[in-house]
């Protein structure tokens, strides 16, 4: 029975997408921007939602360049993550921005639940980075 | 046979590091490849009048407030979380590693959302990112003429409520001590980037 159900666990570990390299730049202002590594799992699933304690609420979004050149962001219903592909959140592609984010500071832990369409829920901890370290340098 | 000619190496180690900091030392502050790295303005383009506002309120006549100076201008708004902060921590991390270019460069943001972003908002933002830096806001008409003045295609806006975002030019623009723009910074430039054109901007105009 537990190596069943240790053979099911790990099923269902290796379906799904994987999420590493959570992290939120210092937050100079109201919202934070959350960064994260996506490695797909044997089957295609979609970030769907996300949530945490740490904010008013969780809006996936995309940042875009327009036609005159000037940038701007824009929420999306879904950020999809192919069977076993790598999709980085990343500064200036999709992030998770936390809105109305309470105080944080370099080294604090945050633990936000993403939402998958096939996967269900799963918790993950970010931890919070200097901004200048989001873009790796 | 390998033992004398490592233990010769390990010798000559102190004197190596030692040529190599005084190298650093002549060069005053880095290696630099001597050319701009960002995007280059050609020909470049005088300094944009405007007078905005700072964040105690005085009025800032940006070429007046400038004059000679390295300056980086940039447009923006508070609730971006994702370009606005990143970009400006970049040159604020820069700037811990050349305290001598931070003393005479000044960074000046300028502030596009006057429908949300108080001057005291401003100042706690810019506050967590570096104190050094310039907040600036005005009327909407007011930041229109600036951002019309700079060459930059005014922000918009988009979507209802508190929870609209707003579209905005993206890059840095530079100006050396000799007042000219000679260069733009988009989203996405490198620390290594920053390091490298701070001095070589720094020295253009100095005689």
């Amino acid at each position: 029975m537990a190596l069943a159900v240790l053979a099911l666990a790990s099923a269902c570990s290796t379906a799904g997408p994987s999420v590493s390299d959570a992290r939120i730049g210092l937050p100079a202002g109201p919202n934070a921007a959350l960064y994260l590594t996506v490695v797909g799992g044997a089957e295609a699933d979609s970030l769907v939602g996300a949530d945490t304690s740490a904010a008013r609420s969780v809006e996936l979004h995309e940042t875009t360049m327009n036609d005159d050149g000037t940038m701007g962001m824009s929420e999306v219903a879904a950020v999809e993550v192919p069977a076993g592909e790598t999709v980085r959140l990343e500064p200036g592609g999709f992030h998770l921005m936390l809105v109305d984010v309470e105080p944080l500071v370099v080294g604090d832990e945050v633990d936000v639940t993403l939402t998958w369409e096939h996967g269900g829920d799963m918790t993950v901890t970010a931890e919070v980075v200097p901004a200048a370290e989001v873009m790796g340098g | 046979m390998a033992e004398p000619a490592r233990g010769g190496t390990r010798r000559h180690w102190p004197i190596l590091l030692l040529v190599l900091a005084l190298s650093l030392v002549a060069c005053g502050r880095d290696l630099t490849t001597g050319e701009l790295e960002g995007v280059l303005v050609d020909p470049p383009s005088p300094k944009p009048s405007f007078v905005l506002y700072d964040t105690s309120g005085s009025p800032f006549d940006f070429v007046e407030e400038t004059r000679g100076q390295l300056t980086l201008l940039y447009f923006g708004y508070l609730s971006c979380p994702d370009i606005c902060p990143v970009h400006l921590a970049q040159i604020a991390e820069v700037f811990d590693r050349y305290p001598d270019i931070a003393r005479e460069t000044k960074v000046v943001f300028v502030s596009v959302d006057p429908g949300r972003d108080t001057p005291e908002e401003i100042r706690s933002y810019l506050d967590a990112i570096d104190t050094r830096f310039i907040g600036l806001t005005g009327s909407q008409s007011e930041l229109e003429a600036a951002q019309d003045a700079a060459g930059v295609p005014p922000a918009t806006f988009v979507g209802d409520g508190d929870d609209y975002t707003v579209n905005h030019a993206a890059w840095v623009i530079a100006f050396a001590p000799d007042d000219l723009n000679h260069s733009i910074y988009p989203f996405g430039t490198r620390q290594t980037e920053w390091s490298n054109d701070l001095q070589v901007l720094s020295t253009m105009g100095r005689s």
